[in-house]
């Protein structure tokens, strides 16, 4: 099939099979995509890239559904302002993941901050005023989850925990909120 | 072709009429939902099988959901985050939080409740949350008729979950029929337990799902529901044994909780005999702490 999508700004055409992984496409499209010859199975987490503005495993995406996309990797996220706060926050906190994982992490935190961005979503109220899941920035137990499709233990998730909510904190101060 | 590996093509019908014409003409067609299980097979992108692929994200009756007081009826391709958005208010508590537990939201948005029942080789933990709270699902039996088998035609019918399985959790309805909506019963006053023990991605010859439905009266439990799920190798819901939790009246002693134990080993002996022995304590001690839980809540 023909697949036409945008990859970190630039508008790309190519013929791949339908069936083909988003990651194989990205690493030979990509100099800068990491290339991890050790998972083909979605189970290290360190293949995420934003499509659409939302983080996503790209082993886990055929062609077939990214014709028309836009496809955001490290290499495009890097140079946007929602990374910038990311990587302030790092600095700020003394955290840094490691080589191999810090590009999947750092996407998966600017995915995670666009979703509070979108949804402003604290905490889940049922009809009985009974509060069914804490989604907040602040939730321990929701950032374990959400991180946890990284599998690379290199950082605290604590220390991960700090860098959400001080990277959340810098892009409201941005933003004028 | 390109990458020397056998293209497939990408069937993707605009109506569940289109979609059943297409698989009954066709039964070998893999059907792509959400992609999560079949995108993370390793060799699903190299085994050259080149076997189409027919995508249900299009068809309107497979990605809706709607709600009454009584149910909520999700499509089949309605993904597992859409399916907690809408069903925030009917679907309890328990098995509200144990949904959200499957996975982070990155997987949520992607695998779909259709898909993650119909895995061909893997159970999850979706099958034994939605079978603890007697959750059914519509199924269209494809059939072919007329002169040479060309006309194809689908009766549908409405199934409890734990039918789509055998007790070796094998998958009944592969290549026989789609799988097209689920029906979520909405939220009574039974009380609800799910645990997971082990990681179902990666340590399926030891994960155990546990979930365990009942109505609380006085001195007891009744209409108890208790299904267990082992990855790859068993489905268990058995009437009988969950009609003898029923009849345990509480605080139960020691002694009777020990002998439904050694009950649930030999009926796991008998109808789930592929599970590995971890597999089998992990799901005694699971249930002894359940009971014992259950007994605890009864003294108070």
């Amino acid at each position: 099939m023909k697949l036409n999508c945008t990859i970190d700004g630039t508008q790309t055409s190519m013929i791949v099979n339908a069936n083909k992984p988003l990651k194989r496409i990205l690493e030979e499209q990509s100099d800068s995509f990491i290339k991890n010859h050790g998972c083909r199975d979605a189970r290290c987490g360190n293949c995420i890239v934003l499509i659409n503005g939302a983080a996503r495993l790209s082993c886990l995406i055929p062609a077939f559904r990214v014709n028309g996309a836009a496809i955001l990797t490290y290499a495009g996220f890097r140079k946007t302002r929602f990374c910038h706060d990311i990587e302030r926050a790092y600095a700020e906190l003394g955290v840094k993941p490691c080589s191999m994982c810090y590009a999947s992490k750092t996407i998966l935190i600017g995915g995670l901050l666009n979703r509070y961005d979108q949804t402003r979503a604290s905490t889940m109220i049922n009809r009985e005023g009974e509060s069914k899941v804490s989604y907040s920035i602040y939730s321990r137990e929701y950032l374990e989850r959400e991180m946890g499709i990284n599998v690379c233990k290199c950082t605290d998730i604590e220390d991960l925990a700090k860098v959400v909510e001080l990277a959340y904190t810098y892009r409201r101060q941005r933003s004028g909120r | 072709m390109a990458d020397n590996i056998k293209a497939p093509a990408i069937h993707v019908p605009k109506s569940l009429a289109d979609l059943i014409a297409e698989k009954g003409k066709n039964p070998a067609l893999r059907i792509f939902a959400g992609g999560t299980y079949l995108m993370s097979r390793p060799l699903f992108y190299t085994d050259g099988s080149g076997d189409d692929i027919i995508s249900i994200s299009q068809i309107p009756e497979l990605t809706k959901v709607s709600q009454t007081d009584r149910y909520l009826e999700a499509g089949a391709c309605v993904t597992i985050e859409q399916l907690l958005n809408s069903g925030s208010y009917l679907i309890s508590k328990s098995a509200f939080n144990a949904i959200v537990s499957i996975g982070s939201s990155m997987i949520r948005s992607q695998a779909t409740v259709g898909g993650a029942l119909c895995t061909p080789d893997t159970r999850f933990f979706l099958s034994c949350i939605l079978s603890t709270i007697g959750a059914q699902v519509e199924i269209r039996l494809i059939s072919k008729r007329g002169l040479n088998g060309k006309k194809v035609s689908s009766s549908q019918m409405w199934i409890p979950v734990n039918k789509l399985y055998s007790p070796e959790g094998v998958f009944l309805y592969e290549n026989k029929g789609i799988l097209t909506k689920v029906r979520i019963p909405a939220k009574s006053s039974n009380v609800q337990i799910f645990r997971v023990l082990g990681n179902p991605m990666r340590e399926t010859d030891s994960t155990v799902f546990f979930g365990l439905e009942y109505t609380p009266v006085q001195n007891g439990i009744s209409h108890a529901n208790l299904c267990l799920v082992f990855p790859k190798d068993g489905f268990f819901q058995n009437l009988d044994f969950s009609n003898q939790i029923s009849a345990l009246s509480f605080p139960a002693n020691p002694q009777q909780i020990s002998d439904m134990g050694k009950l649930l080993e030999d009926k796991l002996r008998e109808f789930c005999p592929l599970i590995t022995p971890i597999q089998k304590e992990r799901a005694r001690r699971l249930f002894y702490y359940v009971m014992y839980e259950i007994a605890q809540g009864s003294l108070v």
